[in-house]
């Protein structure tokens, strides 16, 4: 718990004051000025009113950037930690579409709500609540001790209730949102599709009914703030009027100034309007805990632990491999292999057998079964992508410059280095005729390149990292026939000293290449 | 910063009703409000200056709990109102961009980015609710309560009603020459909000990559760095508006205070009762907090209004692809094309030389990536209209100019696949059921052994990211559906990357039969195993092969 958030609720709760402070004096200086005293009477009443005023939108103001300030470091602390959680975690054996990483994203900024709808309010409301009471108990302790009693019951029974009313409501409207969300996204990838299959009106009333039910759900949760705030309404009225008969009460056996009824009557109204927003935000509890679980979750998976060592020669040896997800070997024949320098291995099978699962496995990134040796070490001891460098079919492409892109794979690389690699990926060309060159962003919010274009790219990130091992994933997915040629040609010439694997369903020309055909 | 797009109510006609049931809502509000009012202030008065008991009193107590009574159900209800108006706009708008992108979705992602649609459909839906459940009501009071409170203050009291006259229009007009002088500020910010959660999204879904390149610890400070600098910039924008809605907030104190002063002094003279001071006193913050209110929900309404003017670019992108009213003819014997141009922003112009496709051949297109095969397949499923040339479908009896024909039919008459293929979310033997036909069940059982995929597929079920099937299986359930489609036009991208030889080799047999049955077969490809079978290569690179054993022979 931060100190800067409860300083806000401190702060929200002295600008709730102010208002019940601003609203008390001024009642007492307008009944008391109707007795028409000497002006000086009413100089501190004058006083207290102006300060009053103007300090309740200067501690609203400072509770306001306090909190959002305190709310926005820990969205950050709570991102930064989730990176770290999953960066130590990935890969992931299922979800890691990118509408999965955007649904973490919404939950990090879902529950900060917490703080800055529900308790930082709910401590405001009961300081000025509190506050308030004290100046009533001053005046008659038994108006206090009525109102005190009627106050406490609605600062807890209240959003109590309405949590009550709304939980289930609420944890369903976050399914229903998230389902809505991979609807749409399913949509705008197959929009196509589904209107070629004739699925499209079906997808339609699909997204419509959810909407729907979306909006039944959030019809009780609005019906249980509502019944809150009606609460609140009638707990105020009922205040109202034992502030009033009690004062009546009171002055009529001579314990209290007459003049302080319309102070007793009036200041009710603003003790209970610090309660007035909670039942709406306490219809949020469903929602929150749902995305906290999600969170808590992911920021708990098992990590596998990754070395530290660097072998002294490169050679791989694999020895009845086969890798794992969650604990299950995949199901292929083990695979046996020693790949040495100047001997590349090319892996080809049919999809889905688990070829690049392997290739997770070899650089330690999965568990498996058997061994796999580097240089004679277990490759568990190894900083296997210190020396190792594992080109994907999946690899990202970032929403940032193609140069940056690139630059991944190395952060050193130099212009003349860079210029040499696009040749040989021959995207040199397709380069020379974007608007920015080199520099033109790419990727989802950028120019969108073609699939094979996106597959040049990954291949010069793997090649600026110049390690001694090389695993390669479909690296010519996408490409002509003719390209794919050259560009191979090119790169196995490049690594032709590099201990190399390559995995395609393709053939590949090779040179002194060992071939396995992974089997089911 | 715009209150308003008057586009969002050409888009609200379902919701008039509940609109002008809002209207009324705020407007009974301020009827209640009012009666509270006086109705405290002659409590007080009676029982201060009158010395009333409280039995006397009886039937104003009660009148006092029956306007809390009704204030306390207005409340239920008007809450349900805004919500329902929030929910029917939201449900509106989310089916129109549903058609907007089932119709244009290939002009929107390249005129707005492939990640725009979605985020638009919700998280810009989501912010324009506020918009709608807060804001909007919240401008209705700002307009009624005002104006009847500050009549019925100047009736009770004419100097406040001038007063009120006066200081009033200060609030609007500070209120607008603060948003003047923040507004280019804000723009701004809020642009570079956008791009560095942008980046937060990006970083994650980088993250496996960043793993395998060593580079994902080195990005963790990045994401803190990054973090840090949209709490900094978010912080500026939320100050200025913070700070604006501070502003307000003491102009409207300080002509309370104004107010309060001078019936204090009246007072003080006795030139105005007690009951007229109380009334003024407890309504005049009524009168001024309404119109700040909106300003401070000024955060709702500029992300409503940016939302919503993202919403209505997407919606009011008009590409008119012109199209025709012609049935496609069922025996289509060759599709033609002259030279074609087509245009794309921000892209060199695709040129593609005339070639001709025939049915009972086997076609397939080769290039190298970039060379314009997507986008001649985008043409011929008339997706996009070249800027120059003409696309011809030959039939028996003549032949048609392709944008005489009627493009849903087009559509419907074609079996594509794509390289990234999609399905309806549910069991898959349920949606190739509706594609096949019912009682089909040897058309999908061959299918499925062509493509080398199990039977037991069919008990799976697709989620909506097509979790727990791989990508193989996927491209497999694809072509699957394209064969039991039963359309004699088949169009195909890359539908063998990433499959096994001998899948490959089944499949491009049976694409190679199904073709010399008199159908027309396109493939885009690089699969030496479907070139090899083909019947004619057309490369986009150079000129038309007509023996295509030699291409394939290397």
């Amino acid at each position: 718990m931060s100190k800067r958030l409860l300083l806000s609720s401190l702060l929200g709760g002295l600008s709730l004051t102010m208002a019940v402070g601003l609203l008390g004096s001024s009642a007492w200086l307008i009944a008391m000025a109707s007795t028409q005293p000497p002006i000086l009477v009413l100089e501190v009443a004058i006083v207290s009113v102006r300060f009053f005023g103007l300090s309740r939108g200067v501690f609203r103001y400072g509770e306001r950037v306090m909190s959002h300030d305190a709310i926005l470091r820990n969205q950050t602390q709570l991102q930064t930690h989730l990176y770290r959680g999953l960066e130590r975690a990935v890969p992931l054996k299922e979800r890691t579409g990118s509408s999965f990483f955007a649904g973490i994203i919404r939950d990090v900024e879902i529950i900060q709500d917490r703080w800055l709808r529900i308790y930082i309010p709910w401590i405001s409301a009961a300081i000025s609540g509190l506050a308030g009471i004290c100046a009533i108990y001053f005046l008659s302790p038994r108006a206090g001790t009525l109102i005190g009693t009627l106050f406490i019951a609605s600062l807890i029974g209240i959003p109590m209730l309405t949590r009550r009313l709304s939980l289930h409501a609420s944890n369903v409207s976050y399914v229903d949102e998230t389902e809505i969300v991979s609807q749409i996204s399913n949509i705008s990838r197959g929009f196509l599709e589904a209107k070629i299959y004739g699925y499209s009106v079906s997808l339609q009333q699909k997204l419509r009914q959810t909407d729907i039910a979306l909006a039944r759900k959030e019809s009780i949760l609005d019906l249980g703030s509502g019944i809150g705030v009606a609460l609140n309404i009638l707990a105020t009225s009922g205040a109202v009027i034992i502030g009033l008969t009690t004062a009546i009460h009171n002055v009529s056996r001579g314990e209290l100034g007459a003049v302080n009824i319309a102070t007793l009557t009036l200041l009710p109204l603003m003790i209970f309007d610090g309660i007035s927003t909670l039942p709406s935000a306490f219809t949020l509890i469903g929602r929150i805990e749902s995305a906290q679980k999600n969170i808590e979750g992911l920021a708990h998976q098992t990590p596998i632990s990754l070395g530290t060592k660097i072998p002294e020669t490169f050679e791989i040896s694999l020895n009845n491999v086969r890798a794992q997800w969650g604990g299950e070997s995949l199901n292929h024949q083990p695979i046996t292999a020693l790949i040495e320098p100047g001997t590349p291995l090319l892996i080809s099978g049919e999809s889905g057998i688990g070829k690049s699962s392997l290739a997770l496995a070899i650089i330690g990134l999965i568990p498996y079964e058997g061994t796999i040796l580097i240089g004679g070490e277990s490759n568990s001891h190894l900083a296997c992508s210190e020396f190792a460098t594992l080109s994907l079919q999946s690899d990202h492409i970032f929403n940032s410059s193609i140069k940056e892109n690139i630059r991944i794979g190395n952060p050193n690389i130099t212009d003349q280095e860079l210029e040499s690699i696009l040749k040989i990926v021959e995207l040199d060309h397709v380069i020379s005729h974007l608007p920015s060159g080199v520099d033109s962003v790419i990727g989802t919010y950028g120019t969108q390149l073609s699939g094979g274009e996106k597959q040049r790219i990954r291949l010069a990130r793997a090649l600026v990292r110049n390690t001694p091992i090389y695993i390669l994933d479909e690296p010519f997915e996408f490409l002509e026939m003719d390209q794919a040629q050259r560009i191979s040609k090119k790169v196995f010439e490049r690594l032709s000293k590099n201990t190399l694997i390559v995995i395609s369903h393709d053939q590949l020309t090779i040179p002194n290449v060992l071939r396995i055909n992974l089997r089911g | 910063m715009k209150f308003f797009d008057p586009r969002l109510f050409r888009f609200s006609r379902s919701s008039r009703g509940f609109i002008s049931l809002s209207i009324l809502a705020a407007l009974t509000l301020t009827f209640l409000t009012i009666l509270q009012a006086m109705t405290i202030a002659d409590l007080v008065v009676r029982a201060f200056q009158k010395r009333e008991a409280v039995e006397t009193l009886k039937t104003s107590i009660l009148l006092l709990i029956f306007i809390f009574t009704a204030r306390a159900l207005l409340a239920i209800a008007s809450d349900l109102i805004n919500r329902r108006i929030s929910a029917r706009i939201r449900a509106e708008l989310r089916s129109l961009l549903f058609t907007q992108s089932i119709n244009k979705g290939a002009e929107i992602n390249a005129q707005f980015g492939a990640g725009k649609l979605s985020l638009v459909a919700t998280r810009g839906i989501t912010q324009l609710e506020p918009y709608f459940n807060r804001f909007i009501p919240q401008l209705f009071i700002a307009l009624f309560v005002p104006l009847f409170v500050g009549i019925t203050i100047a009736l009770h009291d004419f100097l406040s009603g001038v007063i009120i006259l006066f200081t009033i229009p200060l609030i609007p007009l500070f209120g607008i020459l603060i948003g003047k002088y923040t507004e280019s500020a804000m723009m701004k910010k809020w642009r570079t909000m956008g791009l560095l959660s942008n980046f937060i999204v990006d970083l994650f879904n980088g993250l496996l990559t960043l793993k395998v390149f060593n580079r994902s610890q080195k990005q963790e400070e990045k994401i803190h760095i990054v973090g840090e600098r949209y709490r900094v910039e978010t912080m500026k924008v939320l100050r200025i508006s913070f700070l604006s809605s501070l502003a307000l907030e003491l102009i409207a104190t300080l002509s309370v205070a104004l107010l309060a002063v001078s019936i204090g002094l009246r007072l003080v003279n006795g030139s105005i009762s007690l009951n007229v001071g109380l009334i003024v006193l407890l309504l005049a913050p009524e009168v001024y907090w309404p119109i700040r209110q909106v300003s401070a929900l000024f955060h709702a309404s500029a992300e409503g209004v940016t939302a919503a003017s993202e919403i209505f670019d997407i919606l009011d992108l008009n590409v008119n692809l012109p199209q025709g009213s012609i049935t496609p003819p069922p025996n289509i014997k060759a599709l033609a094309w002259t030279d074609i141009e087509i245009e794309y922003p921000n892209r060199i112009t695709q040129r593609i030389s005339a070639h001709e496709i025939r049915s009972g051949e086997l076609t397939v297109i080769a290039g190298p990536s970039g060379s314009g095969k997507t986008t001649l397949i985008n043409t011929l499923l008339s997706l996009v209209t070249p800027s120059t040339g003409v696309i011809t479908l030959h039939h028996e009896n003549g032949h048609f100019n392709l944008q005489e024909i009627n493009r849903e039919q087009w559509l419907r008459s074609i079996a594509w696949v794509s390289q990234d293929p999609q399905f309806p979310p549910g069991l898959i033997s349920q949606s190739l059921r509706e594609i096949a036909g019912d009682n089909k069940q040897e058309i999908v059982a061959e299918a499925l052994r062509i493509t080398g995929l199990h039977d037991s597929i069919l008990e799976k079920s697709l989620t909506d990211n097509n979790n727990g099937i791989s990508l193989g299986q996927l491209r497999r359930l694809a072509i699957v559906r394209a064969l039991i489609s039963q359309r004699s036009i088949i169009v195909m991208d890359e539908p063998t990357a990433s499959l096994d030889q001998e899948s490959e080799l089944s499949i491009a047999k049976h694409l190679q039969d199904f073709a010399h049955k008199g159908n027309i077969v396109l493939v885009v490809s690089h699969s030496p195993e479907l070139i090899s079978l083909a019947d004619h290569v057309i490369d986009l690179n150079k000129n038309l092969r007509n023996n295509p054993n030699k291409v394939a022979s290397q």
